[in-house]
């Protein structure tokens, strides 16, 4: 109630700086040594305060929703303290004007989330925060050398203070990296998978929507001070593209519900960084916006799914769900169009526009052509897990789970957020409207390339491919996370295990085999997908004429 | 005839519950299927006679049923306790992907020993050096394309935008003396 009340006060507030236009700096100092000061500083403007509206707007459905999942939970108070810690530190983060006080927010976030993922108390879960743990302390690190570079060749601590010169920019280059770390972009992206292992509220509000984004965040909150120089967009570029298409192709390949949705996350971080390095921060943070809402949504439709199969989170084991709970899959379904950039859905207004903005702006052709593979892999996922969860045929028997009102109003307030807030948000503030000027022949290449994603997904559906370039991210994790990799640390280490990637290196992998003989229990179409077919012949028409809006 | 097609429907209904259910038995994902009350173990046994029975019932000779300690489990037997993996994968079991026979008893910890778990001495698929090689090799050709591609940037041509009364000269503060005349094309058709 609490994150609610303060969810709308930031929207006053974010409605008065905008009326205003007003930039607001508080400084507090706490010491200073000889012409340095050491003070805690806080910016106040529309971007930390939408920022923050946003975030605790989630963060208060996300508690409500954590109220009825923990339940069964002995420790659920201490779960609900530490989200709340959670939740402090990410608002500490956002509000903060200087690396000083940017740092505890930062190391704020990293031990809350380890804290978090390690709450479910397993091996597995262990190896998953230990392994988050360990990249967010590379960013760690860079943010320490930033802090005492900045305090020995500049001086002060501030945004502000940087500046274009040659110190600046080496700062902003490496307080990037460190953003990169935390946003899980490409080489560092093994462990938002991996960070499933926490329970789905966590998922919902730390992997989906608050500290994925606060890298992203960083480097547009640096952007708006000083321009980004030429080498760190292109290499936004580069990373943001191979993020959005690993992660897209990845998902391709899973089963698991939890991990589908933490791999189409990475994905759409790839996007939000590749709208940052073509230069539009404002489009990257408008994504931003939208994406929290609905990838929160389809956390929370995912939990209430959880719930109704006893914790099975494989998606061929899931279909016909939507008969027990009808209002959870249309919340669902939802969701997962707004992942594919569906019109006058919320990310419609981002997506979209971030790929016409592609075509409009000059860059580099690889890039381009890897989004498009990555909006097509995007397009595929989606519809193969709608396929299997929504439009199969029942394929276990699900209890009915009488909803209440701690799961329907969190999916509502976030279903009306995903639905409506994209055109609620550019109306608001006219800088989230952006426009792509193209021509109509690139607007239907975009849209038949995602249609070309969703018919492969709905004709190779759920059976179970096995390429193990291609399911494990090019081989990242195994790469990074392996015995080999850390046997020099300790001994104890080298029974880290696999975590997502087992069943790929199980010796014989008779589980995927035999999912696939199940998933073809339910094969598209069927007798009675005429309606669904007409459905979507609707929809293809819709989406293919909306390019002349 | 409606008592006739309602049993139809049922025994459709049931028998393809009961293929789903039994083929659920192969899976080691947990899934919601239903118990029967027969599965649950029996008391204690405490005669050699209630032993050989009980011996019996779970498909095992006398000498070498033990109980299990702890007495939770009734008269469910002590099985040892040994990794799938260290079965023999060529022999010819009812349910090879458990390395199972039918009606074997299972260990109570039969979710530790089970195959599907990644068992930390074995080799991968790969080896790391392997795998670290082409993770390399993935991400270096990637960069590669992405340095080669620089100088041929992709880009839609376009022309500086059109303004009438001469691309808006006087208005931009030229020179009325030197005003230029410039004449776009509109395209439009003549009525």
């Amino acid at each position: 109630m609490l994150l609610f009340f303060t969810s709308l006060m930031m929207a006053c507030g974010w409605g008065f700086m905008l009326m205003g236009g007003q930039t607001m700096i508080l400084e507090l100092e706490l010491m200073s040594v000889s012409s340095t000061n050491f003070s805690i500083m806080l910016i106040v403007d529309k971007i930390n305060l939408s920022f923050s509206m946003v975030v605790t707007l989630i963060a208060g459905s996300v508690f409500t929703f954590a109220h009825k999942y923990m339940e069964e939970d002995h420790n659920s108070d201490r779960f609900l303290w530490i989200l709340m810690a959670f939740v402090i530190s990410m608002n500490l983060l956002t509000f903060s004007g200087s690396i000083f006080f940017l740092l505890l927010g930062w190391d704020g976030l990293g031990i809350t989330s380890f804290a978090l993922i390690i709450y479910y108390q397993s091996f597995e879960s262990l190896s998953a925060g230990f392994q988050t743990l360990m990249v967010n302390r590379l960013g760690d690190a860079l943010i320490s050398c930033v802090y005492s570079s900045s305090f020995v060749l500049v001086g002060q601590f501030s945004f502000i203070s940087l500046s274009d010169n040659f110190i600046s920019v080496g700062l902003v280059l490496m307080l990037s990296v460190a953003a990169l770390t935390k946003s899980a972009q490409y080489p560092f992206s093994s462990w938002l998978p991996a960070a499933m292992a926490a329970p789905t509220p966590v998922s919902a509000l730390v992997h989906s929507s608050t500290l994925v984004t606060a890298g992203i965040y960083l480097i547009i909150r640096l952007s708006y001070n000083v321009p980004l120089s030429e080498e760190v967009k292109s290499m936004l570029l580069f990373t943001g593209a191979i993020t959005c298409l690993l992660g897209g192709w990845a998902a391709t390949y899973e089963n698991d519900i939890k991990k589908i949705i933490a791999l189409s996350t990475l994905s759409q971080l790839g996007v939000m960084v590749f709208s940052l390095g073509l230069g539009f921060p404002g489009l990257a943070l408008f994504h931003l916006y939208t994406h929290a809402l609905f990838k929160a949504l389809l956390f929370l439709a995912a939990g209430n799914m959880l719930m109704a199969t006893y914790g099975s989170q494989d998606i061929r084991l899931m279909g016909g769900i939507g008969m027990a709970m009808p209002f959870t899959i249309i919340m669902f379904n939802v969701s997962s169009l707004c992942l594919v950039g569906a019109p006058f859905l919320s990310a419609f207004y981002s997506k979209h526009v971030i790929l016409g903005k592609m075509v409009m702006s000059s860059l580099n052709l690889s890039s381009m052509v890897i989004m498009f593979v990555a909006t097509m892999m995007t397009a595929k996922y989606v519809s193969r897990s709608l396929k299997a969860i929504s439009w199969n045929k029942p394929t276990s028997s699900i209890m009915a789970v009488s909803s209440n009102f701690y799961t329907s109003f969190p999916v509502t307030i976030l279903g009306i957020g995903g639905i409506v807030s994209g055109k609620f948000l550019s109306m608001i503030d006219l800088g989230n409207l952006e426009l792509a000027y193209i021509p109509s022949l690139w607007g239907n290449i975009i849209n038949i390339i995602t249609l070309g994603g969703i018919t492969l997904g709905l004709i190779r559906g759920a059976q179970v491919l096995s390429n193990h370039y291609l399911s494990s991210m090019f081989f990242l994790p195994p790469s990074l996370v392996s015995s080999k990799a850390s046997a020099f640390s300790s001994k104890e280490m080298s029974s880290l295990d696999y975590g997502w990637l087992e069943p790929s290196f199980s010796a014989k992998n008779y589980h995927s085999k035999f999912g696939s003989v199940l998933s073809d229990i339910g094969v598209w179409p069927q007798k009675q997908s005429f309606f669904m077919a007409g459905l979507i012949l609707a929809f293809t028409l819709v989406f293919v004429t909306s390019s002349y809006f | 005839m409606a008592t006739l097609r309602k049993a139809v429907l049922f025994t459709a209904r049931h028998s393809k519950l009961c293929n789903f259910a039994s083929s659920k038995n192969l899976s080691t994902t947990a899934v919601v299927s239903y118990w029967n009350k027969d599965w649950k173990p029996g008391p204690i046994p405490n005669t050699p006679e209630e032993r050989a029975a009980a011996a019996k019932k779970y498909g095992l000779r006398p000498e070498d049923y033990d109980l299990l300690t702890e007495g939770e489990l009734g008269d469910y037997p002590n099985l040892p306790l040994v990794a799938k993996s260290w079965k023999n994968p060529w022999e010819d079991y009812d349910i090879p992907g458990d390395k199972r026979n039918f009606g074997e008893p299972i260990h109570p910890d039969n979710d530790i020993i089970g195959q599907d778990l990644w068992d930390p001495n074995a080799d991968g698929r790969f080896t790391y050096w392997q795998s670290l090689f082409r993770a390399l090799m993935i991400g270096g050709g990637f960069l590669t394309a992405y340095l080669l591609l620089r100088p041929y940037p992709f880009f839609l041509p376009e022309m500086p935008k059109q303004y009438p009364f001469n691309d808006l000269y006087l208005e931009r503060g030229g020179d009325p003396e030197k005003e230029p005349s410039i004449k776009h094309y509109t395209f439009t058709p003549k009525c």
